[in-house]
């Protein structure tokens, strides 16, 4: 008690200036700080970085996270699709490239394009993205928390899924980039044979979700009717007539979007229409999930708030007994330690897209 | 009281340059220019201090090295908003 006394509060003992907030006990907060810093940067980070806060981004986790979020939904869980993960890293590397943050590139290249370079042919498919995330917690709670990404997330006929989680330089900055792809494959031919041809869906940041799309996989040019060479009643041809029908060109289509009724929305960020209050409650779902907080933002904001705890105690405690002390400033203190805090808390959430 | 009215123009001073850089430090700009700002700003910080105590006269090698070690805890703290 009387060790508490003298590091902690204001008192007779110690001169009415506690150990804290003297320089050896300054020095003392620092080294420990620094200490705890590389040890969770060190054996808890994906990427440790000598300074600053290093990722905990895992795509296993945002996988099991996303299905977790599906299953509380009522929704059949996503199978993983490696060849999803490879279109979801061609496109955050291709941003990466092209110093861009956005669904369509500035030169025009569209999300399904890289489905079509990875190899995946698909009836729908989704788009989220996010960056400047400290965990997979923090980005999966972000999507959640935003109308148009939910949609793309509980989206019913999504089967597939596939994620990057790609570290890289964008605008000049250490970037956190992940692109969460979703997909519904087209049938094998066989099935083919057996079902109609379906109407395609695209959808990005579930901004689009149900839009049925007139063109097919970005790899090909879908033709009208797919199985034309076909007799409709021909059930029993072998799957290598449909391979014929199989669309193998290279063609880049044009993808002509038809909105259902109940949509008010168009294709690409700068057609999409997003609910007033979205971008608030992105910013603050941070706040409603600690485990969006990395462990090392959160000893950071343990230990900001504990010094201007202790510098607000010091000057709470000389107020009281009615002590001047001159050669302190630590109301200063408190509000500079105070703006670092509501910096960190601002700059607790990355952004989505 | 009456020491916190003599100090409260150059305290809002100080916490002004804090309250931009802090601004600057989490806003999408490159991280070059943020380190910059945040140099700039504990430089400002640490000198005002020192000035301070010797307009004070209560200068003392011990403030000087409490205020050092202050800069370099706010240091810490700002890299990490930064990154």
């Amino acid at each position: 008690m009387h060790r508490l006394l003298h590091d902690f509060i204001p008192h007779r003992h110690n001169n009415h200036r506690p150990y804290l907030t003297r320089h050896p006990g300054l020095a003392t907060i620092l080294v420990f700080a620094l200490s705890v810093q590389m040890t969770l940067n060190t054996f808890f980070s994906s990427s440790p970085q000598i300074l600053g806060f290093a990722t905990n981004i895992y795509q296993q986790e945002l996988i099991e996270l996303t299905n977790q979020k599906r299953i509380e939904n009522s929704l059949v869980t996503l199978q993983h699709s490696p060849t999803l993960d490879e279109a979801a890293r061609l496109k955050a590397i291709h941003m990466f490239d092209k110093n861009y943050w956005a669904h369509v590139s500035p030169d025009g290249v569209e999300p399904w394009h890289w489905f079509g370079v990875a190899g995946y042919s698909y009836i729908s498919a989704g788009e989220n993205l996010a960056r400047d995330f400290d965990t997979s917690s923090g980005v999966v709670t972000a999507w959640m928390a935003s109308p148009t990404h939910r949609e793309n997330l509980l989206y019913p006929q999504f089967q597939e899924i596939g994620m990057a989680v790609v570290n890289g330089v964008l605008d000049g900055r250490e970037t956190t980039l992940v692109v969460q792809l979703f997909g519904t494959p087209t049938p094998s031919p066989s099935l083919a044979l057996e079902t109609q041809p379906q109407e395609e869906t695209v959808t990005v940041a579930g901004a689009e979700t149900g839009l049925p799309a007139q063109a097919g996989p970005p790899t090909a040019t879908p033709l009208p009717t797919p199985i034309s060479t076909l007799a409709p009643t021909d059930v029993t041809a072998t799957p290598e007539l449909v391979l014929v029908e199989e669309p193998t060109a290279t063609i880049i289509p044009t993808i002509t979007f038809v909105p259902t009724p109940t949509d008010s929305v168009a294709l690409g960020p700068s057609r999409r229409t997003v609910e007033p209050s979205s971008d608030l409650q992105v910013a603050l779902s941070v706040f409603s999930n600690w485990r969006s907080f990395s462990i090392s933002r959160l000893f950071m904001l343990s230990l900001t708030s504990g010094l201007m705890g202790l510098f607000l105690l010091d000057v709470a405690v000389l107020a009281q007994r009615r002590i001047k002390r001159e050669n302190a400033h630590h109301l200063v203190h408190v509000g500079v330690l105070l703006i670092i805090l509501i910096g960190t808390l601002v700059n607790a959430n990355g952004a989505i897209l | 009281m009456r020491f916190l009215k003599h100090h409260l123009f150059q305290y809002f001073l100080i916490l002004m340059v804090f309250a931009i850089t802090v601004t600057a430090v989490v806003a999408p700009i490159a991280t070059g220019p943020k380190i910059f700002y945040i140099v700039i700003a504990l430089g400002i910080y640490f000198f005002w201090a020192v000035w301070h105590h010797w307009e004070d006269h209560t200068l003392t090698l011990a403030t000087v090295l409490e205020y050092l070690i202050l800069t370099l805890i706010l240091f810490w703290l700002l890299i990490n908003l930064a990154y």
